[in-house]
């Protein structure tokens, strides 16, 4: 555990040395920057350890806050979310100091680096945190120090309006994870999590009820459709390096909250894992369209995290059916791979975000219509991105593929061996994983194609260079990571052996051992083709750059029909590349589109719109939110202005208490 | 003698009530610093030690004089009109301070408060006092009643501080008087500057602020 103090301690004064003005503000970011990654990587010892098998940790301080206690402890879950969280809070760091020197004025940098700080420690705290309210203060920090960076380019009013939205959001939903833990507290005597264990004895439909306000309070934080709406607005907002930590990682705390909840709560009902998997189909596919029809890059690979969370849902619903029913290997199977898509999702998309945040400094737009021809000028943050793109799409050889065979293999298993119950769920999953794999194929080919590809179509993409190393070298590990955990995954399956071993529901029965065993050997056969696959691939490359040796390469024009007079525009769109899709699915996503000029055998000038509205703001949050607005105003009168008034209500609040105290 | 100090006290939160102008609100506020001056050095005599005397003696010389001297002369500097403009007139302030002074009275007998034996009336006149100072800040407009309200109000939290604690240490006792000082002086401050932004010291005008 010393070690994990220590690093939560240096990230602290790393704060610390980030706002006190003793050398210039780009100095002390980097020195800051530099004291958080020794800080990660030390806190990252105790993690592996406790990964590869060693025991548990606790750790107890004094503390005299009342109803808590300075409890934490570390044990393979808690490990286990640590991991990608200090790994890529490394990386967002030394990308961080470049890429935020063009980002923002000096004058915010030294907030924006301690409000970095505070994140990942107050992250860390809630991973480790034993005790309720030790959780919520840290839960509360990670929101506030993520809030003041979603505003920190505060003079743009999308911006703020984006923070608004995440503030408000974020704190509705700590509303019902305060009353689960509370009501926890009245069932146990305790807010320690050690008593919460207790919580298993209780009626099932009591446990359900606590169960269904964790998934609203930290699905909230997950991002759930339909409580994902801050997601889309603050992800864009926040600069790129936080939002691959935000993305990656922070919304990854509520799945850990979830999970957490479950452990308590012992055996669950069916209808647990039944919400969890159409909160997970929903999510999932309505989260892959909104990204499709979207051309703000940042803003599609937001949406995209919504479809992620869907997956995971998904294979944490699938194994909640699984235990339910009886059926272990579903059960094991379908939390082996929601867990391991949080590793592999924080990998991608911290390292697709990063890519996002290279494009945008050198483009200064995120825009995906007025890039084009990047690969060339970027070719690093290409190969990189593209590697992020092959993974988030679950295309083999790289590791989003492993964790969804890994619940396409549970689905499998509850459709062959299972009884109806299990294998009906167990279908819909095996569909919906294949619709979503699909558009998110389709979502990732426009991403990819309209930034890298063809040619530019504005002067500055035109004129962009290939970012910094300190830029570069953080995606170079992230996509190469993408690639060593889908080898490596044979071997991680020990690690899920001791991550589900904290389940008090698997280390009764059956052996885990057995059911994770069962994916061994495809997984074998997978690494394997792999590394033919890369073999293959490298040859071909080798032998194209032996061909192309000693000769003259030339760059022409795409064929195009004779056509005297090629222009940049006449390149696909995103939204033209989309649009068969976004049709299709048009009654969905609600995208309007505005068309003008183009009539006639000559055109004169046309234009072309096409806008995606957030149906569940407009529909949904607005309506709602405007009734209430609508209601207070009704008592806005007691809040006059009149000072003597406020005094007033305080002196009658006073004589009322004084005199109801003495009758 | 302490009933006849405390007496006074209530007498003058009376006077207070019934006054419309400013000058005579600050003059009585005076009056009532100088007598509880006195009540604190009278009530220890038996325990008179040089700080206790320091302390009695700059309690006096405070809220009797220095306090009024200050708000005497923020009125003359800012004061466009004379009136405390009450949202409550006179009559209606003396009918209000009579229920007040009963309940007082009231609570008095159901406030069982150990040290209080020096006096029946000790808690009564201070709940009256404190009654008193929070419904000047809350009637009156003009922002100069509402630093004479707390004045009011802190002079009643004084008065059963002395009465039932026979000794305070040094440091509390000159710590609750500097705190008092700069109150004063951050709204003497206040009040002028409110005077610069808004020509006038209407506490109504405060709502304009309202965003």
């Amino acid at each position: 555990m010393f070690p994990l103090l220590v690093s939560l301690g240096l990230m602290l004064f790393a704060a610390v040395v980030a706002i006190v003005p003793v050398a210039k503000p780009q100095t002390r970011a980097k020195l800051s920057a530099i004291i958080a990654v020794v800080a990660d990587g030390i806190g990252l010892v105790p993690c592996v350890s406790v990964l590869t098998g060693h025991p548990g940790m606790t750790f107890v301080a004094p503390w005299q806050m009342p109803f808590c206690s300075f409890a934490l402890n570390l044990d393979a879950l808690s490990a286990f979310f640590l991991v990608p969280i200090l790994g890529l809070s490394m990386a967002a760091a030394v990308f961080g100091v470049p890429y935020l020197r063009h980002a923002t004025d000096e004058a915010n940098l030294g907030a924006a680096w301690c409000s970095f700080h505070i994140l990942v420690a107050s992250m860390v705290t809630v991973m480790l945190a034993a005790n309720g309210l030790l959780f919520l203060i840290a839960w509360e920090l990670t929101v506030l120090s993520s809030f003041f960076l979603v505003v920190l380019d505060r003079d743009n009013e999308v911006n703020r309006q984006a923070g608004w939205i995440y503030l408000t959001a974020s704190h509705l939903g700590t509303v019902f994870i305060i009353l689960c833990f509370l009501l926890l507290e009245r069932e146990t005597g305790s807010l320690d999590f050690s008593a919460f264990s207790h919580a298993a004895l209780l009626s099932p439909a009591f446990k359900g009820f606590l169960f269904l306000l964790a998934v609203l309070g930290f699905g909230t934080k997950a991002g759930f459709i339909p409580f994902h709406v801050w997601l889309p607005e603050a992800h864009p907002a926040a600069p790129s390096h936080v939002s691959a930590l935000m993305s990656g990682v922070m919304i990854k705390t509520g799945i850990y909250g979830i999970v957490r909840i479950l452990y308590f709560l012992g055996h669950p009902s069916p209808w647990w894992g039944w919400l969890l998997i159409t909160i997970g189909l929903v999510s999932g596919v309505l989260g892959i369209l909104f990204a499709l029809s979207q051309n703000d890059i940042k803003k599609l690979l937001a949406y995209c995290s919504v479809e992620n969370i869907g997956i995971i849902a998904m294979g944490l619903g699938l194994g909640l059916l699984g235990l339910s029913l009886g059926n272990r290997d579903v059960a094991v199977l379908g939390f082996a791979g929601g867990l391991l898509h949080v590793l592999n999702h924080a990998v991608f998309k911290g390292l697709l975000f990063l890519g996002s945040g290279a494009v945008l400094e050198q483009t200064g737009t995120r825009d995906m219509d007025r890039m084009g021809g990047l690969l060339k000028r970027m070719p690093y943050t290409g190969a990189t991105f593209l590697v992020g793109c092959l993974s988030i799409c679950g295309l083999p050889p790289f590791n989003g593929f492993i964790s969804e065979f890994f619940i396409y293999f549970a689905a499998f298993a509850a459709v062959l061996n299972g009884s109806l119950s299990l294998a009906v769920p167990g279908l819909f999953i095996i569909v919906g994983l294949s619709l979503i794999g699909g558009l998110a194929a389709s979502c990732f080919a426009k991403a990819f194609s309209i930034i890298f590809l063809g040619n530019p179509r504005q002067a500055r993409a035109a004129e962009a260079q290939e970012v910094a190393w300190s830029m570069r070298g953080p995606m170079m590990v992230l996509a190469s990571l993408c690639a060593v955990i889908s080898f490596v995954a044979p071997s991680l399956l020990g690690i899920f052996e001791r991550v589900l071993g904290v389940f008090p529901e698997f280390s009764t029965g059956p052996d885990v051992t057995s059911s994770l065993a069962q994916v061994a050997t495809p997984l074998f056969i997978i690494t394997a083709s792999g590394f033919l696959f890369f073999t293959i691939l490298g040859s071909i490359v080798m032998t194209r750059v032996g061909l192309l040796a000693n000769r003259k390469v030339e760059t022409s024009v795409t064929w195009d029909c004779g056509y005297a007079q090629p222009s940049v525009k006449m390149q696909y769109t995103g939204s033209s590349f989309s649009q068969p899709l976004v049709e299709l699915f048009n009654s969905v996503l609600g995208t309007e589109t505005q068309m003008s000029g183009v009539d006639g055998y000559f055109p004169r000038k046309g234009s072309f719109l096409s806008h995606s509205a957030n149906i569940f703001i407009e529909k949904l949050f607005k309506p709602a939110f405007t009734r209430i607005e609508t209601l207070s105003h009704r008592f806005s009168w007691i809040q006059n202005g009149v000072v003597q008034a406020y005094v007033f209500y305080i002196t009658i609040t006073l004589v009322f208490l004084l005199i109801g105290g003495l009758m | 003698m302490f009933d006849f100090l405390i007496v006074l006290v209530i007498l003058i939160n009376v006077r207070l009530l019934a006054t419309g102008r400013i000058e005579s609100l600050i003059s009585w506020t005076a009056v009532q610093g100088v007598i509880l001056g006195v009540f604190a050095l009278y009530s220890r005599q038996a325990h008179l030690s040089v700080d206790v005397f320091i302390i009695g003696l700059g309690a006096l010389l405070l809220k009797g004089l220095v306090f009024p001297a200050f708000l005497l002369h923020t009125t003359k500097i800012v004061v466009t009109s004379r009136e405390t403009e009450p949202y409550v007139g006179p009559i209606g302030s003396l009918l209000i301070g009579m229920v007040a002074l009963v309940v007082s009275l009231w609570l008095g007998t159901r406030l069982p408060i150990p040290g209080t034996d020096t006096s029946h009336l000790l808690v009564p006149g201070t709940l009256f006092s404190i009654f008193t100072g929070q419904f000047l800040i809350i009637s009156r407009k003009m922002a100069i009643s509402q630093a004479v309200g707390f004045l009011v109000m802190e002079n009643g939290a004084f008065m059963i501080g002395v009465g039932t604690l026979y000794y305070a240490p040094f440091f509390v006792e000159s710590g609750v008087l500097l705190d008092m000082f700069l109150a004063v002086l951050i709204m003497t401050v206040l009040i002028t500057d409110m005077n610069r932004a808004f020509h006038h010291i209407d506490t109504h005008e405060l709502s304009r602020l309202k965003g």
